[in-house]
């Protein structure tokens, strides 16, 4: 890593640097095996012969007697340039430096030497490297100005849709060729062309088949056009003898005259090149030389104004270019002719195609004319100044393409739609509402009476039964008008078995609904109708003193419909809500420990009521349908409950299902993308 | 001082009530008025929530707001049943019966309508929540219990299977322990952070 370069071998065969125990060219992998060193031991000889090369190469310069080959004796320390000399020379007065080269040239195969072919092999290697990075840097340079004539050329076209607004009834592609050569033979020519097609309202935005029919048009008009006046201009007198009639031949010009035009500025139109190469050019280059051979003289006279003119404007646009891109002038034009020899060879092969098109038969119509329908697939058919380079002929289809797309409506990518899942909340919600209706039209199915009850509701039976006859019991009704059925359902054989039991029951509601609600209890039992139901304010919290302090209770004034809670043996708690019972339990039945509490309460709330069942400061609750002896109430329609609950877990296990669904369809499409 | 009264007021309430239930039951009186208050603030504040709806309606309609008809129903029922519980009285039967039939199928078809929410969610949660342990957990509960509250089970009269069902019916005590527990604690720290004037019950 740290040696010296000095100590590196050159490749014979390539010229590069490789390391001195190196016995093959890292990079071309030829055998090194003649320049192999061992480390450490000077090899005296090869090092001289490395080192004596420079010297023997300044001695056979400075040699006088090299230098003089006509003298006499030759100089023993002398280096003879000349082989011949050299074998002239008897063995034994050979220098010694001269008999280790000879030496060595008859070791070696390559009598030159390995380090002189090494060296000579990296100055050619780097002689190509040079000549290669100047060669694309040229290339480059002269890419990048034509791809910036070509974007300003471009961006020049795109300005003129907006004067072509302007000026009605002129078609864009023909305002493009007459602001880039404005010629007022052509615009005569052109004006007349894009008339008859759309005289009346020109489209406001041109397609490629309006174009393409404008064009077809316009040339069929200018072969008209270009083709009647020749038999005039077949005569050079004739031609030369009208000067009144410039406008014959100028119509016949700008046929042959388009192509000068077309040189820099027909590259500004977009796909015309390639998708419709514009067979009037095609057909006067290739007309050119037929009328040379017929009319040397006359098309040396129209021919040569012209090669000026189109001179002059090359000579225009490359100083454009120049000045704008600072390149020197010569440049660009040295570049031009360098395309010159295709352009002249491109036309010849198409003559004989072209000649009976044009020259032979120039009455026919230019509609029936194959050249103008057919495309041409050579570019040999196209001028030269209309050729295309390859990149560019790929962005000019790449344009076409995106042009002929533009305004289609094209089918993009996109988002998966999702259901809505209307359908299939409707149908759930179908479902449900016949299931329930079928249910409920069949008739009430009575629940089996051997349905067995829950233990907290067995407890509370036998805490019932334990009653004795005069037992104060205090009902609280805190329930809402919603869960009114199903806890009417569980308390009504409740209380009417209290009352067998000839119990003294007394009724207080904690909440403003409670008192239409207790009446309602009371008529699905035997209990009498003018049953007195107390409204409790503040609930529990209205008791808390008087179970705390017996003797508060008694004291006059007492707002509280509860006079002595002492007094009661049971208290039923008729409840939806958990919270309610639990503050019950917990704020006032710690005060009276003679006090038993049971509830009556929703299958909800009841998992929050077992603890306290457990512990034993409820002494039995009941919940549920199963708790209420429902088999004994008529009202009660157990197929319907059922059917819910049927329902319901098929809700669940579809919204399982469903998502597993989802889950494999995203897994299917995940391991497919 | 905005702040501070009412956090003297509710810190001084506190002690009072815990020192009446420590010193129990000669703080029975104490306790008593304390309570009474309560009480009577709850029903001032019911008045004042009764009030602030009418007047609020009233407005809507006054001001033909949109959705003012409901506001009509809701003032022309609400003055109704007052003038007719304030002529007949509160525990008149007529009028009890009067209000129970129109009370009681209202709030009875909204449970139903909660049932078949809690329908749509249990079909949906899994698509909404996807698979995770509260949701499997969940589904898989609700299963077993739809299953025994059909009742099939049960009406089998196996006594492996009784066991099992009762086995399975206790398991939700275990999670209302915890829920009790959880309670009590949240009630409790609640209760110190009242005491000791952290909690901002003067908020604005």
């Amino acid at each position: 890593m740290t040696e010296d370069h000095s100590e590196l071998n050159l490749c014979p065969n390539c010229g590069k640097e490789n390391l001195p125990m190196a016995t093959r060219c890292v990079h071309c992998g030829s055998e090194m095996e003649s320049l192999f060193t061992i480390f450490g031991q000077p090899q005296v000889p090869e090092e001289e012969g490395e080192d004596s090369l420079p010297d023997i190469i300044e001695e056979i310069r400075t040699d006088p007697a090299l230098q003089v080959p006509a003298e006499p004796e030759p100089n023993p320390e002398a280096q003879p340039s000349d082989q011949a000399e050299e074998q002239t020379l008897p063995g034994d007065q050979l220098p010694n430096w001269l008999a280790k080269v000879r030496e060595r040239a008859t070791e070696e195969e390559d009598a030159i030497g390995g380090l002189v072919s090494g060296t000579i092999a990296m100055d050619a290697v780097r002689g190509e490297e040079g000549s290669a990075g100047v060669e694309g840097e040229f290339n480059a340079w002269i890419n990048r100005i034509r791809e910036k004539s070509e974007q300003e050329n471009s961006a020049r076209v795109r300005q003129l849709p907006s004067e072509s607004e302007s000026s009605d009834e002129v078609p864009e592609w023909l305002q493009r060729i007459r602001a880039l050569s404005p010629r007022p033979e052509e615009e005569i020519t052109h004006e007349v062309k894009t008339t008859p097609a759309y005289a009346d309202d020109l489209p406001k935005e041109w397609t490629d088949e309006a174009l393409l029919e404008l064009r077809r048009q316009a040339l069929a008009e200018a072969h008209e056009q270009e083709t009647e006046p020749l038999p005039d201009t077949g005569s050079s007198t004739e031609a030369e003898e009208l000067p009144a009639e410039p406008v014959e031949e100028g119509t016949g010009e700008p046929a042959q005259q388009e192509p000068r035009f077309s040189e820099t500025e027909f590259h500004n139109i977009p796909n015309d090149e390639e998708e419709y190469p514009e067979p009037a050019p095609v057909t006067d280059l290739n007309l050119q030389p037929s009328q040379e051979e017929e009319f040397p003289a006359d098309d040396a006279d129209e021919q040569e104004p012209e090669t000026d003119d189109a001179k002059e404007a090359e000579k225009e646009f490359i100083q454009d270019i120049s000045q704008q891109e600072s390149i020197p002038k010569d440049v660009l034009l040295e570049e031009e002719p360098a395309r010159e020899p295709e352009a002249h060879e491109m036309p010849e092969p198409q003559e004989p195609e072209s000649l009976p098109a044009e020259a032979v038969s120039p009455g026919e119509e230019p509609e029936e004319e194959p050249g103008e329908e057919e495309q041409p697939t050579e570019s040999a058919a196209v001028p030269p100044d209309l050729l295309l380079l390859r990149d560019q002929q790929d962005r000019a289809s790449l344009l076409a393409s995106l042009i002929e797309e533009e305004g289609r409506v094209t089918a993009g990518k996109q988002a998966a739609r999702k259901p809505s899942g209307r359908e299939g909340r409707l149908a759930v919600a179908l479902l449900l509402i016949i299931g329930l209706i079928v249910s409920m039209l069949i008739g009430p199915a009575s629940m089996p009476t051997d349905t067995p009850r829950s233990l907290p509701a067995l407890a509370l039976d036998e805490q019932i039964k334990t009653l004795a006859e005069g037992d104060r019991v205090l009902v609280v009704l805190d329930y809402q008008a919603a869960t009114s059925r199903e806890l009417e359902a569980l308390a009504a054989p409740l209380l009417e078995q209290f009352h067998s039991q000839d119990v003294h029951l007394e009724f207080f509601t904690t909440q403003p609904s409670g008192l239409f609600l207790a009446q309602s209890l009371i008529a699905q039992t035997d209990l009498p109708e003018d049953t007195k139901v107390d409204y409790l304010p503040g609930s529990y919290l209205s008791l808390i003193s008087s179970a705390v302090d017996p003797t508060i209770s008694d004291g006059v004034g007492n707002p509280n419909p509860v006079k002595d809670l002492h007094t009661f043996k049971l208290v039923l708690l008729v409840s939806d809500s958990s919270d309610a019972i639990r503050g019950w339990l917990e704020q006032i039945a710690p005060w009276i420990e003679t006090l038993n509490f049971a509830a009556v309460t929703t299958q909800m709330e009841a998992p929050v009521l077992i603890p306290y069942f457990d512990s034993g400061q409820l002494v039995g609750y009941a919940a549920g349908i199963a708790d209420g002896n429902l088999s004994l109430q008529t009202a009660f329609n157990y197929r319907a409950f059922r059917v819910g609950l049927l329902l319901m877990l098929v809700m669940l296990l579809l919204g399982m299902i469903s998502k597993g669904e989802a889950d494999a369809i995203r897994r299917e499409e995940e391991s497919s993308e | 001082m905005k702040r501070l009264l009412p956090l003297i007021v509710g810190v001084l309430s506190g002690l009072v009530v815990l020192a009446a239930m420590f010193f129990a039951p000669q703080g029975g009186n104490i306790l008593g008025v304390v309570l009474n208050w309560v009480i009577v603030v709850a029903a001032v504040a019911l008045l004042v929530a009764i009030a602030s709806l009418a007047i609020t309606h009233i407005r809507f309609i006054a001001k033909g707001k949109k959705g003012f008809l409901l506001s009509l129903v809701l003032v022309v029922s609400f003055f109704a049943t007052l003038v007719f519980g304030l002529l007949r009285g509160v525990e008149d039967p007529v009028f009890l019966k009067w209000v129970g039939a129109i009370v009681r199928p209202i709030e009875t078809a909204l449970l139903g309508l909660v049932a078949l929410v809690m329908m749509s969610a249990a079909m949906k949660i899994f698509r909404e929540r996807g698979w995770s342990a509260l949701t499997v957990s969940f589904g898989i509960s609700a299963i077993i219990f739809l299953i025994l509250g059909l009742g099939f089970l049960q009406n089998l009269n196996l006594p492996i299977l009784n066991e099992v069902i009762g086995f399975v019916e206790v398991l939700p005590m275990i999670g209302a322990r915890g829920l009790l527990i959880g309670i009590g604690i949240g009630l409790l720290m609640m209760a110190f952070r009242v005491l000791f004037g952290m909690e901002g019950s003067g908020n604005d």
